[in-house]
């Protein structure tokens, strides 16, 4: 009985060899679909958010912010929808849980870092998110020299309101995600308090002020 | 030199002549196994495609598999629960208050848009969704809110609540469909014809070689053996393709941010190759009623 088994791999191989060295560049563009582990749709969201010490607090004797560096391979960089964080501007009355990514989960229960953007410490810009009628209903009451506290799983961040911006949602110009240098950007919906939406979007930037810097080489 | 007598003649004659065909039997013997053996692998292979083309048949050109899977795999109730925190994440941009959204979605609408959609895809028809129901059923509620909260519709929030109205129905249409699905269906329900023409010919093909082992044998146990052979070659080579790719586990980690969609593909895809062990089944099943008459005539033969 091994004529059958003869059979199967014969049928398999000049299968092979008549598909795959036609297919096999789609083959291989197919496996960009796929990750390497199966997908976790029994919890909505990961939270790795674990408070650290504050350990850039302002040096008293130079008023000057101590400024620390921490190794990329020390932390758990936040995978796509974690909470890693929370982000408090106590002159808003804003306190919200911060997400990595900005998709409708996240901006339901708190406030998103958009993909494209960095997170705090990595020395460019980050484009945080948040709905105008719930967690940044608070931007309403921005103003230059406010700070805005990061707290991440990682380290400890402030950022000094610097300016505050309406416009629309297609103008590029809002924004820039090349930045060489840590800034922070929080965004959402305008105007405040009124049924409807519009075009328009609040932009609030933010310069760094204290917390930890990340060794990208490390 | 002694000489023969005609008898003895005869008798060596006789003997000769039957050697000569014991001789010639022997080398033809040497080659039927060789030509019956090609044909119960054509006959494996063929059972293969056979095989493959009817569960392609049965569950991608099947609308009521597409829908079952769809049962299965709670699709409806997630499609809700997704479109409902989608339209609560837009309200909550829109000066909406959370019960606005999980009030205005109903399940029993929900399901009927998506067996709309499904329906008038597999029928041919445009797979476009319809949204001036939904629209003009989220206007009727905004209205409502607005009169509960006392506040007045100006033209300016008319325009707002207007902008409100069409993001709400691209959301809509955007959980009701399935994406790429009309672009990839269009090639499917093109394709069905020649599936339909490839699986009847197949079909004809098997009949023909089944017949050719059975009829051209001249002995019985020879003739289930050689089928024997194609049947259990051809259980084999449908069950490996399955077996292969649902141990692989490579379906459940297809990258699909949706969870409805994620649910559904790898319910629908993982069935499909499930499916696979239904012809598998038919076929071992065969081979073994063949085995058996193989095994009942082989005995008879060396009996003889």
């Amino acid at each position: 009985m091994i004529l059958p088994i003869v059979f199967c791999i014969v049928t398999y191989l000049i299968t092979a060899a008549v598909i795959f060295p036609a297919t096999s560049s789609y083959l291989a563009m197919a496996d960009l679909f796929f990750s390497d582990k199966e997908r976790d749709v029994t919890s909505p969201h990961t939270n790795i958010f674990v408070p650290v010490e504050d350990s850039s607090q302002p040096d008293t004797e130079s008023s000057q912010p101590k400024q620390e560096t921490i190794k990329a391979s020390d932390f758990t960089f936040p995978s796509y929808e974690d909470q890693f964080g929370e982000l408090i501007i106590e002159d808003c009355q804003i306190y919200a849980d911060l997400f990595f990514g900005d998709s409708w989960y996240v901006l339901g229960n708190g406030v998103g870092i958009y993909n494209g953007s960095a997170i705090p410490g990595y020395g460019k810009t980050i484009l945080i998110a948040g709905h105008n009628n719930t967690y940044f209903n608070g931007l309403k009451y921005a103003e230059k020299g406010q700070i805005v506290k990061i707290r991440t799983n990682y380290g400890n961040y402030q950022y000094e309101i610097t300016d505050i911006r309406v416009t629309t949602n297609v103008d590029r110009s809002a924004y820039d995600l090349n930045a060489e240098e840590e800034n922070l950007i929080l965004y959402t919906c305008y105007p405040y308090d009124t049924l409807g939406l519009t075009d328009l979007r609040a932009f609030v930037y933010a310069k760094y002020v204290s917390g930890p810097m990340i060794d990208k080489n490390s | 030199m002694s000489e023969k007598n005609p008898e003895q003649e005869n008798l060596l004659e006789e003997e000769q002549k039957q050697h000569r065909h014991h001789h010639h039997h022997r080398k033809k013997s040497k080659i039927k196994p060789v030509i019956y053996c090609v044909t119960a692998f054509f006959l494996s292979v063929t059972l293969f495609l056979t095989s493959a083309c009817a569960v392609v048949e049965l569950t991608v050109f099947s609308k009521d598999y597409m829908l079952d899977r769809m049962d299965s795999s709670g699709y409806y109730s997630m499609v809700k629960y997704e479109l409902q925190n989608r339209l609560k994440n837009l309200g909550d941009a829109s000066g909406f208050e959370a019960s606005f959204a999980q009030n205005f979605v109903d399940s029993y609408d929900v399901k009927k848009a998506v067996q709309n959609y499904i329906q008038s895809f597999y029928a041919g028809d445009s797979t476009l969704v319809e949204t001036t129901e939904f629209k003009q059923q989220l206007y009727a509620a905004v209205q409502n809110y607005a009169a509960e909260k006392n506040i007045t519709l100006t033209d300016e929030i008319n325009d707002h609540v207007a902008y409100f109205i069409n993001e709400a129905a691209n959301i809509y249409v955007d959980q009701i469909a399935i994406p790429f699905f009309s672009v990839i269906g269009v090639h499917i329900v093109n394709a069905q014809n020649s599936v339909n023409i490839l699986l009847i010919s197949l079909g004809v093909l098997v009949l023909i070689i089944a017949a050719v082992i059975f009829f051209t044998n001249e002995f019985k146990h020879r003739r289930y053996r050689y089928l024997c052979y194609g049947l259990l070659g051809g259980a084999l080579t449908t069950a490996v393709l399955p077996t292969v790719v649902l141990l692989s586990d490579k379906i459940t980690r297809i990258n699909i941010a949706t969870r409805s969609l994620y649910n559904l593909i790898v319910s629908y895809f993982n069935n499909i190759f499930y499916a696979f062990y239904i012809p598998t089944a038919v076929m071992a099943a065969l081979a073994v009623v063949t085995f058996v008459m193989y095994a009942k005539y082989y005995s008879k033969y060396r009996n003889q």
